[in-house]
């Protein structure tokens, strides 16, 4: 009952710099076409928007940008929140618990936070730092992607830009691209279960020389290098050997050959080397 | 054979006995209405959906592991005695799964291609060019992917790859077709 009438008396547009108690459960959609989006996740119920209207409706909280300035919004950390920027871009600070950021044009930017991440970006690029997710997902088209400090389950992918991936805590990464190069700097723990794609950019991994992995390559004309100990083996033609589309694939085992990391490319290149190595 | 005359399992009338009416702790409505809501205007419509390529994919990778399991026939054929001609039917049928999965994929992302090609106006010329970049990214490694099954048609890795390319292409259009469509 309570929860209706609040709906009811918060269902029409509300101005500028709205303060209001979000009831528990209610989900939030934020829009902009051209303004940028600045999100932080905060305790507590409430919710303050800078720069937008908001209407409250059936357990569903919309906000759209409809001031000069960016639109800056605060959201309790509890909130499932989706942000659709069209041509701004998207700052998040200390991220909700789920959230979607759909952006077309914007960079979009994620710092700290932790839960479900899941952002798709057109043309701008993605960073994410310090978020402690359960699980992220990115789909940059053709801006760069790093993600910095972060951890959870990690499925990325870009088409035509880097993707880069610093000290990332996780057990579980999928990292692919078309065309980009893939970077990886960090240590992979033993139980980690990672696979890299590439069709033709290169793979880079800097990782400790205690790396304890087997590592499997698979491709049809990329090549492989590694300065940190390793034993490699069965680099093989599958068919005709002589054949350049035959294909190939090698084992390199590292240390005991606990992680399993699985890489394929095309015609990509993938080195293997020291962390802090040149 | 049982009637409604029959005698009740006890265990089942206790049961039975314990059933209360009871209101639901909140209204419910809201949240299904929502759910059940036609999808936003900005989501593409397919005559064959992406699930359905996908599918395709799916049964033609399985068709394939079914082909590797009767490509091995002749070793066991040769160790019972089967005549190995009894699996040629197999063997020449199966590699249309992955002719039908490319196709598919390739109808898809025709229409979703087309349904860019409407919306596509609306974006700036910067975006424009840059999802053109990426396009042509994505037609370039279908392309390779293509020309590496096509030279070798019973490499199964060559197929998947190829039917994964599409489907990214496929995946990356959709995703920004419906989004350019939403602003």
């Amino acid at each position: 009952m309570l929860l209706t009438l609040l709906a009811l008396t918060t269902a029409t547009m509300t101005p500028s710099d709205t303060t209001l108690r979000l009831p528990r459960g209610t989900e939030v959609t934020i829009e902009s076409m051209a303004q940028s989006i600045h999100l932080t996740g905060t305790t507590g119920d409430r919710v303050t928007i800078v720069n937008g209207a908001a209407s409250l409706d059936d357990g569903h909280l919309s906000v759209e940008a409809n001031g000069s300035g960016a639109l800056e919004v605060s959201v309790p950390a509890w909130a499932v929140t989706t942000i659709e920027a069209t041509l701004g871009s998207v700052e998040v600070r200390d991220a909700p618990a789920e959230l979607t950021i759909e952006a077309m044009t914007g960079n979009v930017t994620v710092t700290g936070g932790r839960g479900r991440l899941d952002i798709f970006a057109t043309s701008g690029s993605v960073t994410i730092t310090a978020y402690r997710g359960g699980r992220i997902d990115v789909e940059a088209v053709t801006g760069t992607l790093e993600i910095r400090d972060a951890g959870g389950d990690l499925d990325v992918e870009t088409v035509s830009s880097a993707i880069r991936l610093t000290r990332v805590r996780s057990a579980s990464v999928t990292a692919s691209t078309t065309a980009g190069a893939i970077a990886w700097e960090g240590a992979i723990p033993a139980d980690a279960r990672y696979r890299f794609e590439s069709h033709s950019g290169s793979i880079g991994l800097a990782v400790p020389p205690t790396l304890d992995a087997r590592l499997r390559f698979s491709t049809v004309r990329g090549s492989f290098g590694t300065t940190v100990p390793a034993q490699t083996t069965g680099e093989r033609g599958r068919g005709d050997p002589d054949a350049v589309e035959g294909g190939r694939e090698l084992v390199a085992t590292y240390g005991g050959g606990s992680a399993s990391i699985e890489i394929e490319t095309f015609d990509g290149s993938v080195r293997v080397g020291p962390l802090g190595g040149s | 054979m049982a009637t409604d005359h029959d005698e009740l399992d006890p265990r089942l009338r206790e049961a039975i006995s314990g059933l209360r009416d009871r209101e639901p702790d909140s209204d419910l409505w809201p949240g299904i209405s929502r759910r059940i809501a036609p999808p936003r205007p900005g989501t593409i419509q397919l005559r064959w959906p992406i699930a359905a390529a996908a599918a395709v994919a799916l049964v033609a990778g399985s068709a394939v592991v079914t082909r590797q399991l009767v490509q091995s026939g002749p070793v066991a054929a040769r160790e019972t005695g089967t005549p190995i001609a009894s699996h040629a039917g197999s063997v020449t049928v199966l590699p249309a799964g992955f002719d039908l999965a490319t196709a598919s994929l390739s109808d898809a992302i025709a229409q979703v291609e087309d349904a860019f090609a409407e919306v596509a106006p609306s974006l700036d010329s910067a975006t424009r060019a840059s999802i053109a970049g990426a396009i042509r990214t994505l037609d370039a490694a279908i392309a390779d992917a293509s020309a590496r099954a096509g030279a070798a048609p019973d490499d199964i890795d060559a197929a998947r790859y190829l039917t994964r390319t599409m489907q990214r292409k496929l995946r990356v259009l959709q995703s920004v077709t419906t989004l350019t469509r939403a602003t």
